[in-house]
């Protein structure tokens, strides 16, 4: 019934859209901005195998093994996020993450879609009609972060062909860990990582995010070990970090004015708290996803150590030049 | 003062025995801390040493001094705006000052942050006055009636919070610190609030102090009022200025906190307090203590959960029972007959021809709509047989189509049954309910699919027309009281929306973008199905226009004329029941067409029933066609949902149209 109901609407519209052609062509013509090229026929698709996402985290893993995304959503959000404009150049812009543009992605002719759930889990269906769709869940699983990053890096190689590439890069990955863990050696201190939403507010990254998943592999102990959401995040007031005995590092966001964190650390209660009375705030800028992927969490890492290795915590002497002898990788 | 305060023996015992609770957990609190006497040590001469003594002095201390002068200054706010308006209903909250403030300050974060830097508070102020007046405006021509100010405060807060979802939907980011204020958390951290906010409340106490004699002549009708010498324009100026004055300060301080205003105000008045004196008094020192006793009930609930719960939205929340339990206690004109403001435009000659103009604009938007587009090389036409790209367009072009039917035959519907100009199917809270469900849904489900989305709506939006029902049946469903429900389930709506938007959840874009309502998430059987079910409900009321010419006559020649009244209003009630839910479904709950429409085919001239109904679904359509295209392609590959455009149309078009309302 159903069925029937959708042919007969089909055929209805159809005839209405040729009647309709006829009628207004001629007049909405004339509306049409002049300068805007028009075109006959629909605009070339691009040939060939090809991957979209919607998903940063699989967006970058795919990057990280040279293999980027033909389309993603939100690619200017992304570039944002990661303080580089030129970050995914070559990537077609689907629109807002959580509306892309189903026509630009059809003329794309992609061979799958690839989603993270439980976001776009609702388009599924739509999507489906484009490309085959494919699944990898990050959050919410019985996994840890850590294992779930590693097994979609390896996913990804299989996927596009290219499990060595992925296998090099994880190992990479580990390499570049090891490294910065050795030159930062042992804390004398846990940290904390949050930041300030406003006077009275901070989001505390805690268990199940990425910030604390890269503070283990660094051999740093995360202080916060309260509650947090299924995204590993926590938002609360002063009074409720107050008793958190740590090295406490902000996290400034793209988003914000820079200097955003050390005005707020200016005011109320945030200036007695000993988190920050003991040593000078580290204020580290934020240039990767929260909810991204081991490319994300390498980032973090970096600018991690680097300002740790700024603010001087370590009871040896860092080598000159900070952690700039060992970046080796963009 | 004090005489005063003797006579109000009863609100002075309502007061005291509300305030018992404060004072336990006022205990309760400190004892958690240290003890009475380390807590005022804190509070004096705290030592910086010691880490209790620090969060008391600040953290704990503030945030209760605040939570008093915020709850005692709405509730001041709200005793002289229901009394300026004669209007048990007018809160800071009702007539849109708080949503006004909160949007100006969201858009000055991202348009002009230099203007912060002047005070936030002088920002929030500007905001907020802008967003009386409009309701002012849109109130006027019908003389401040109580029903049609609170409407109009309704709809202008729909409309503010409309232009906020825009902003948020593409500027999610930058606005997510606002979003924990603008939820009203009552957090301190430090003096700063106190110092800000105490002279403002003190200064807005004592002018209203000064206001006492002339606003008590308010109480008395225009006429005896300005027989006594009192010039009533610039006494409702000064009164309305200083409630607006103090509800920016406080909005700009601690954000959006609901229901006090209107709450407090309220519950002395049905104490006893009856003189002007008595229920600033009594209303302002219950106003303090229903927001501290929240706040502080909330600090000990809260402090195991992850998210934080700001006590703006709870009080919001509880709010909502208590209007619904007010409604039906308050004493509105019910079934007298409106003002004849119908005589707005003329009658058009030929109703036909006008109609078939309108159906050749529809067929040109569907076109339009249909062939038009952008591709990853600039604008083209479509050819009608390219499948592919058309299996995107047409079900949206449909859905735009059908929503829009929908809406405008349930505002005009609605209207006529209540003959009061600002009725809209939003003010119904159908569309709140269907949304409150949805966001739910998408929160509570693991792996929410647009099916189940779809269901929880429909569940959402049925459970409030079950509300509506119960609450109206004994009353005979009186109009006023069946839209006020409206403000009560929007009041709810906002709380659960702030809620989740504060906690920095990932799922809160989806949620906004699904509140910015698009016909974005429609396929094609989705498309037909809504499309079928627009077609039928808009064919279900031609029957009906005898009862649609009458029932704007008033519910005396309503009864003369032989027509069963309670069924008649029931009847035509759950048809815009159903119209507003499968709307809402598609385009979410925020569009105005349902306003608007029926307004501009009157406009038009068209005022028979059938006429109207046929020139308001016309218009509709036309309307949400259009802006389901200009969405589109206005920022490809983005897009700006087409409930957001027609908003935006929409709410241009309301502010030409204001004089004529």
């Amino acid at each position: 019934m159903a069925a029937i109901n959708g042919c007969t609407a089909r055929l209805v519209s159809f005839g209405h859209g040729v009647r309709c052609l006829a009628v207004c062509s001629a007049l909405i013509w004339a509306f049409v901005p002049s300068s805007a090229p028009l075109l006959a026929s629909p605009p070339e698709t691009f040939p060939g195998e090809a991957a979209v996402t919607l998903d940063y985290a699989i967006g970058e893993t795919l990057l990280a093994l040279n293999a980027p995304p033909i389309a993603m959503g939100g690619v200017a959000g992304y570039r944002r996020w990661r303080r580089d404009a030129d970050v995914m150049r070559g990537v077609v812009e689907l629109g807002h993450r959580h509306l892309p543009n189903f026509e630009r992605l059809q003329a794309l002719a992609p061979t799958r879609v690839l989603i993270s759930p439980p976001a776009h889990a609702n388009l599924e269906g739509m999507l489906g009609r484009i490309a085959e769709v494919e699944r990898y869940s990050l959050f919410g699983t019985s996994d840890s972060l850590s294992e779930r990053l590693i097994a979609l890096t390896q996913w990804l190689g299989e996927l596009i062909g290219a499990e060595a590439g992925a296998q090099r890069y994880l190992n990479r990955y580990d390499a570049r860990v090891r490294e910065l863990r050795d030159y930062i050696g042992r804390l004398d201190e846990p940290l904390i990582v949050l930041r300030l939403m406003d006077e009275r507010h901070a989001r505390v990254f805690g268990r199940g995010s990425l910030e604390d998943m890269v503070l283990n592999d660094l051999g740093i102990d995360n202080a916060w070990d309260g509650e947090t959401s299924r995204w590993g995040i926590a938002t609360l007031s002063a009074e409720s970090l107050f008793e958190v005995e740590a090295r406490a590092l902000f996290l400034e966001s793209p988003y914000s004015d820079v200097g955003t964190q050390s005005r707020l650390l200016g005011q109320g209660l945030w200036q007695h708290w000993p988190a920050v009375t003991r040593h000078d705030p580290l204020i580290v800028p934020v240039s990767h996803w929260h909810w991204g992927g081991l490319p994300s969490a390498m980032r973090f890492a970096e600018s991690l150590v680097d300002g740790l290795s700024a603010g001087d915590v370590r009871s040896a002497e860092p080598q000159a030049g900070g952690c700039q002898d060992c970046e080796f990788h963009r | 003062m004090m005489g005063q305060a003797m006579r109000g023996a009863s609100p002075a015992l309502a007061c005291w025995l509300l305030s018992l609770p404060l004072l336990l957990l006022f205990w309760l609190g400190l004892e958690e801390q240290g003890g009475l006497t380390l807590g005022l040590k804190a509070l004096v001469l705290p030592s910086f040493e010691d880490v209790d003594q620090l969060l008391l002095h600040y953290a704990w201390w503030p945030r209760l001094a605040v939570a008093l002068l915020a709850g005692g200054g709405l509730a001041l706010a709200g005793v002289l705006m229901q009394q300026v308006l004669r209007n048990p209903l007018a809160s800071p909250t009702t007539l849109g000052v708080a949503s006004g403030a909160n949007l100006a300050l969201m858009a000055s974060t991202l348009l002009a942050p230099g203007l912060l830097v002047f005070g936030r508070e002088w920002v929030a102020l500007a905001g907020g006055g802008l967003a009386v007046g409009l309701v002012f405006m849109l109130a006027w021509r019908r003389g401040l009636a109580p029903i049609v100010v609170v409407l109009a405060g309704l709809v202008v807060n729909l409309y503010l919070g409309a232009l906020a979802t825009a902003l948020l939907l593409f500027n999610h980011e930058s606005l997510s610190g606002l979003l924990i204020w603008g939820a009203g958390s009552l957090a301190q951290n430090g003096w700063d609030g106190v110092t800000t906010l105490w002279p403002r409340v003190v200064i807005g106490a004592v002018l209203a102090w000064f206001l006492l004699r002339p606003l008590a002549v308010l109480e008395l009708d225009d006429a005896s009022a300005k027989s006594l010498g009192v010039s009533l324009k610039y006494l409702r100026f000064a009164g309305m200025g200083l409630a607006v004055f103090i509800t920016a300060s406080i909005v700009s301080v601690v954000g959006i906190i609901g229901f006090i205003g209107l709450a407090a105000p309220n519950i002395v008045r049905i104490a006893g307090a009856r003189r002007l004196g008595e229920r600033l008094l009594w209303g302002t020192l219950l106003g303090a203590v229903l927001l501290a006793t929240t706040d502080l009930l909330l600090q000990n609930v809260t402090g195991v959960l992850p998210t934080l719960i700001p006590t703006g939205a709870v009080t919001g929340a509880l709010g909502a029972p208590l209007l619904m339990w007010l409604i039906p206690r308050l004493r509105l004109q019910g079934n007298r007959a409106p003002q004849p403001a119908a005589v707005l435009a003329n009658r058009h000659p030929a109703p036909g021809r006008l109609a078939t103009r309108l159906a050749i604009g529809l067929l040109l938007a569907v076109g339009l709509g249909l062939l038009l587009g952008q591709g990853v090389s600039g604008w083209y036409w479509l050819s009608p047989e390219n499948w592919s790209v058309m299996q995107w367009r047409m079900p949206r072009v449909l859905a735009a189509a059908a929503s829009g039917l929908m809406l405008a035959v349930a505002g005009t519907l609605l209207q006529r049954l209540s003959a009061n100009p600002m009725a809209s199917p939003e003010v119904l809270g159908i569309s709140g309910g269907c949304a409150i469900a949805l966001i739910l849904g998408i929160f509570l489900i693991p792996e929410p699919t647009n099916g189940m989305l779809v269901g929880i709506g429909t569940l959402g939006a049925f459970a409030t027309l079950l509300i509506l029902v119960a609450l109206n049946r004994r009353s005979g469903f009186v109009p006023e009281r069946l839209l006020l429900t409206g403000v009560a389930v929007g009041a709810l709506f906002d709380a659960v929306r702030s809620v989740m938007l504060a906690g920095g959840d990932p799922r809160g874009q989806q949620v906004i973008a699904w509140l910015a309502g698009s016909t974005y998430y429609v396929d094609l059987t989705s498309a037909v199905v809504v499309g079928t079910l627009a077609a039928l409900l808009a064919l279900c009321t031609l029957p009906l226009t005898r009862w649609l010419d009458i029932l704007p006559l008033g519910a005396a020649t309503t009864r003369a004329l032989g027509v069963g009244l309670n069924r008649a209003r029931l009847v035509l009630l759950v048809l815009v029941a159903l119209l507003t839910a499968c709307a809402t479904l598609v385009v979410g709950p925020l569009s105005f067409v349902g306003l608007l429409a029926p307004h501009m085919a009157r406009l038009l001239g068209l005022s028979r029933a059938h006429h109207h109904l046929l020139g308001a679904a016309l218009v509709g359509m036309l309307l949400m066609v259009l802006a389901d295209w200009v969405g589109r392609q206005i920022i490809f590959p983005y897009e700006i949902p087409a409930g957001l455009v027609a908003s935006l149309i929409g709410g241009a078009y309301f502010m030409w149209g204001l004089r004529r309302l």
